[in-house]
């Protein structure tokens, strides 16, 4: 039924883009097999460029999954850059999987991930590319069937109309589930659209927005089954966690792309979960509870990734590395193992409060990655009211740890507009920079000069932390006082400044704490243009804000607008496991600066996750 | 062979063909070194803190261009057999690189870089007719071509800017040979199948600008030409395959001297397709190519 573009086309094409081995499908450990073969056809679909998506490690688990099944053919599908798409457009060619070159919407289920808001407008601009139906009432059984999953999923709301299902939670697991559903569905000979749909429901952690409509008094702020619906579907929907990461090992043969990608090299996630708390983070409820790859297993992988990759480098993934109960000794094995073949280790994610001379000693044994650390806050009043309970000291520390061992240049991540801040925390930001400066003074044998980069970020209220009833500050206030940091920091040579676009962080503020009645403003900022969001020099304002006024929506009612407690939430019915006193819990403790400690080597705080 | 198990050089040639004619000269470098490290050859590195790996390719071929003389030197901690080393590191290239020879070098000697001198290419265009009325027959439009290229060839001073380096060079004193191979008619354009696609991944000629395939309409004669050049391509200077079409495709549009008046025909530059076929280097033995293949490869 389905034919690829034909290769005469294909060669032209990839002859007028750039970077075409974006588009080629063809890299060593690719999977391609014999559409004859199998039963079911999966596109993975990232909503960016093939160099941002190919880093991404759930592409890879995905991927690795759904291949090792005989009777299912995964492939990738990402954004096709502006000239590629002004190429398929102009000659009337689809979005194509990259593997088989073959138009995606003759294919079986189509997954994206949505890995934060500002890729929305691409998730629109990939199924228009496609000519799937945007929205998922409009799609027959003809089509596709089109989910998301990732961590935008936990407020799916906004991109409801437009997906047929989300997958809540981790993926490795239930994406077989959704695969056996749809297989069932197409052997039962029934054709309805309608009954893919029921069959989905029934899958556990699966969230089938069709099924559910606005609250009778609350609208769209509380999502509730349809009256027909409410026996077959769950009033909420429990995430999907992987109970032993064991069992599910990181992926033997990672597909090595052809050109330079944000991350080239293997990475092996050495936990799931962070429960230090942090009051701002996403990830910190989405991914609780906490659950530890044993070290063998984390050999094993890396062993077999470097061998059927040829990377020379492993990166130990998690939310927090340091915090791995067996960091020294993981790092000190890894060392021992690949060192021989000039394998590096590095480390992302540490938090300088782990961080020890020992540990800098064995991740830069090999080759030196960089290193980052995210004080996030500049003052030790405003770190407990986030709970991030990393003192100066800590970071002083960690920054002489990394200077002996041979670092030069450190990154540093902070936010500004945290709740309770004030002018006092910002110039606290400029104290501690220069405190790091101070201790690199002090420091001995330095073969080069010192390389500071200071991020500072917006914050942006997520749903599921304890945050997400607090507003973004006013866009004025945010320009104010990134004005005021960069003054406060002015003079220091050694330290470069760079800030996220504050209107693309109202943009995203609105977004992640948007309800249903945001579709149409998505749908009107792609409309009028926008995708690429989140490219600095593609973001357009202007297109967004007109894009809500034309919906008659301000998006301030969502980004800046202090939520209360007793309100009902636009994202209820998705369970991330956290109750909801919790987060009262936490939130309240914030505002008063009192800190919560670690259940991992402190008392339990009863989240609600491990019941 | 060798008695000592110090390190060795060997010499490899290589092919780029298929979809590996997209990836660049940097993405090349760290592709072998991946491919290298996968076959578990034991390749050298650099001391130091941040170490690279011992291998250097002869020189960058710019992308799109399908090549069978690629050469690299690569730098083993231990010797390992020519034979052993070509098939293991085959077992590991990815779509479009294969390895066609391999040789042990003289460990101190130039680098490839260096004694490179000259380099093969074939290239294929798409000749249109210029204007309305009756198309010109194919012996008409060969000679048309092969006047231009006797006037580009009889010519001292040629001469073309280089934006890069923002230098002008006499191009034409790079040009050691062009001709042209063959032309043929193809307003008759096969559809392209699902076999195709083997044949594109094989670096095979791909039509298409040709009408019926792209979707473009000429209402006029439209013919496909093969053409062979040998150009400088050393350390000092280098002409590229393209800059010499470029040339060509300018005199068949200002219209030759010889005939006068407009251009007869006009080469479409956006669908010239070049394959680099081999490279000769300056060796004790003179002027040679390093490695050569076996058979003849049709290209």
């Amino acid at each position: 039924m389905s034919s690829p573009i034909s290769a005469g086309v294909r060669e032209n094409i990839l002859y007028k883009v750039s970077k075409p081995a974006r588009y080629l499908g063809t890299e060593y450990n690719s999977v391609h097999k014999q559409p004859g073969d199998v039963k079911v056809r999966f596109v993975f679909a990232f909503p960016d460029v093939y160099e941002v998506g190919m880093s991404h490690i759930g592409l890879q688990i995905i991927y690795a999954a759904l291949n090792g099944r005989p009777d299912v053919w995964a492939e990738r599908t990402f954004a096709p850059w502006t000239d590629m798409e002004a190429e398929m457009r102009r000659r009337g060619i689809p979005l194509f999987a990259l593997e088989s070159w073959e138009p995606v919407r003759d294919l079986n289920i189509l997954g994206f991930t949505l890995q934060h808001e500002l890729s929305y407008t691409n998730v629109l601009n990939m199924l228009d590319l496609a000519g799937i139906p945007l929205r998922s009432a409009d799609r027959t059984a003809e089509h596709p069937l089109v989910l998301a999953g990732g961590p935008c999923a936990f407020n799916p709301e906004p991109m409801a109309e437009f997906f047929d299902a989300f997958v809540i939670g981790e993926g490795e697991e239930v994406v077989h589930e959704v695969v056996d559903a749809y297989v069932r569905w197409r052997s039962s000979g029934k054709t309805q659209r309608r009954a893919l749909l029921e069959n989905m429901a029934r899958v556990e952690g699966v969230y089938v927005p069709g099924f559910y409509g606005p609250d009778p008094d609350h609208g769209w702020r509380r999502v509730v089954p349809l009256a027909g619906e409410a026996p077959r579907v769950p009033t909420r929907v429990r995430k999907r966690v992987i109970s032993n990461l064991d069992a599910t090992p990181p992926p033997a043969n990672p597909i090595v792309p052809f050109m330079e990608v944000i991350h080239d090299r293997v990475a092996i996630e050495i936990f799931r979960g962070c429960t230090r708390g942090c009051r701002f983070c996403l990830a910190g409820s989405i991914y609780r509870p906490v659950r530890e790859r044993a070290p063998e297993s984390v050999v094993e992988a890396a062993r077999r990734a470097i061998r059927s990759t040829g990377h020379r480098e492993v990166s130990l993934a998690s939310l927090s590395s340091a915090d791995y109960s067996a960091i020294l000794q993981l790092v000190r094995r890894l060392n021992l193992e690949l060192g021989g073949e000039a394998v590096g280790v590095s480390l992302p994610s540490l938090r300088a409060d782990a961080f020890s001379v020992a540990l800098a000693d064995e991740a830069q044994r090999v080759r030196k990655a960089g290193l980052t650390f995210a004080p996030e806050a500049g003052s030790q009043r405003l770190r407990n009211v986030i709970n991030k309970v990393v003192t100066d000291e800590d970071v002083f520390k960690a920054a002489e740890a990394a200077f002996e061992a041979g670092w030069s240049s450190i990154k540093l991540y902070f936010m500004i507009g945290l709740p309770t801040e004030t002018d006092e925390d910002l110039e606290a930001i400029a104290g501690l920079v220069d405190g790091i400066r101070k201790v690199w003074r002090g420091v001995r044998n330095k073969k080069k000069g010192l390389r500071l980069s200071v991020s500072a970020s917006v914050f942006v209220p997520k749903p599921h932390t304890p945050f997400q009833w607090e507003g973004q500050i006013p866009l004025s206030e945010v320009e104010r006082r990134q004005r005021k940091l960069a003054s406060a920091m002015a003079g220091m040579r050694e330290v470069k400044l760079s800030w996220h676009d504050a209107r693309a962080s109202f943009i995203e503020a609105a977004l992640a704490r948007g309800d249903r009645s945001l579709g149409n403003v998505i749908f009107e900022a792609w409309r009028g243009g926008c995708k690429f969001d989140s490219w600095t020099d593609m973001f357009r304002f202007e297109s967004w804000m007109d894009a809500f006024s034309r919906c008659g929506i301000d998006p301030a009612d969502y980004a800046n607008r202090r939520i209360g407690h007793e309100e009902p939430l636009p994202w209820d019915h998705l369970d991330s496991g956290v109750s909801k006193e919790y987060l009262i819990r936490e939130h309240e403790k914030g505002l008063r600066g009192e800190t919560t400690p670690d259940c991992r080597w402190d008392y339990c705080s009863n989240c609600g996750v491990c019941a | 062979m060798r008695a000592t198990r110090g390190p060795q050089r060997m010499r490899l040639r290589l092919s780029k063909e298929g979809d590996a004619r997209f990836v660049g000269h940097l993405d090349m470098m760290r592709l072998l070194e991946r491919a290298l490290r996968r076959a578990r050859l034991p390749v050298a590195y650099s001391k130091g803190f941040n170490p690279h790996p011992r291998i250097s390719l002869a020189s960058a071929l710019p992308l799109g261009v399908s090549s069978l003389a690629e050469y690299a030197d690569v730098i083993l901690d231990r010797p390992v057999r020519p034979g052993v080393f070509a098939e293991r590191l085959n077992s590991v290239l990815p779509a479009g690189v294969r390895v066609l020879g391999c040789e042990e070098a003289p460990a101190g000697g130039p680098s490839l870089a260096a004694i490179m001198e000259t380099s093969r290419y074939e290239a294929y265009g798409v000749v249109e007719q210029a204007g309305e009325g009756v198309p010109p027959s194919t012996s008409s439009v060969r000679l048309v071509l092969n006047r231009a290229i006797r006037e580009i060839l009889g010519e001292d001073y040629i001469p073309i800017h280089r934006e890069r380096s923002d230098r002008s060079l006499n191009l034409r004193s790079l040009i050691l040979d062009l001709e042209l191979k063959c032309v043929r008619d193809v307003r008759q354009v096969e559809q392209w199948g699902p076999g195709a696609r083997e044949g594109a991944a094989r670096g095979e000629v791909s039509l298409e600008g040709a009408p019926g395939a792209g979707g473009e309409t000429a209402g006029g004669g439209v013919w496909e030409a093969a053409f062979g050049i040998l150009l400088v391509t050393n350390q000092r200077n280098s002409a590229r395959p393209d800059e010499v079409m470029a040339v060509l495709a300018g005199r068949l549009r200002d219209g030759l001297r010889e005939t006068g008046g407009g251009p007869a025909i006009l080469l479409k530059e956006d669908a010239l397709r070049f394959r680099r076929t081999a490279c000769y280097f300056r060796t004790p033995s003179g002027l040679r190519e390093i490695l050569p293949l076996e058979e003849e490869d049709d290209g």
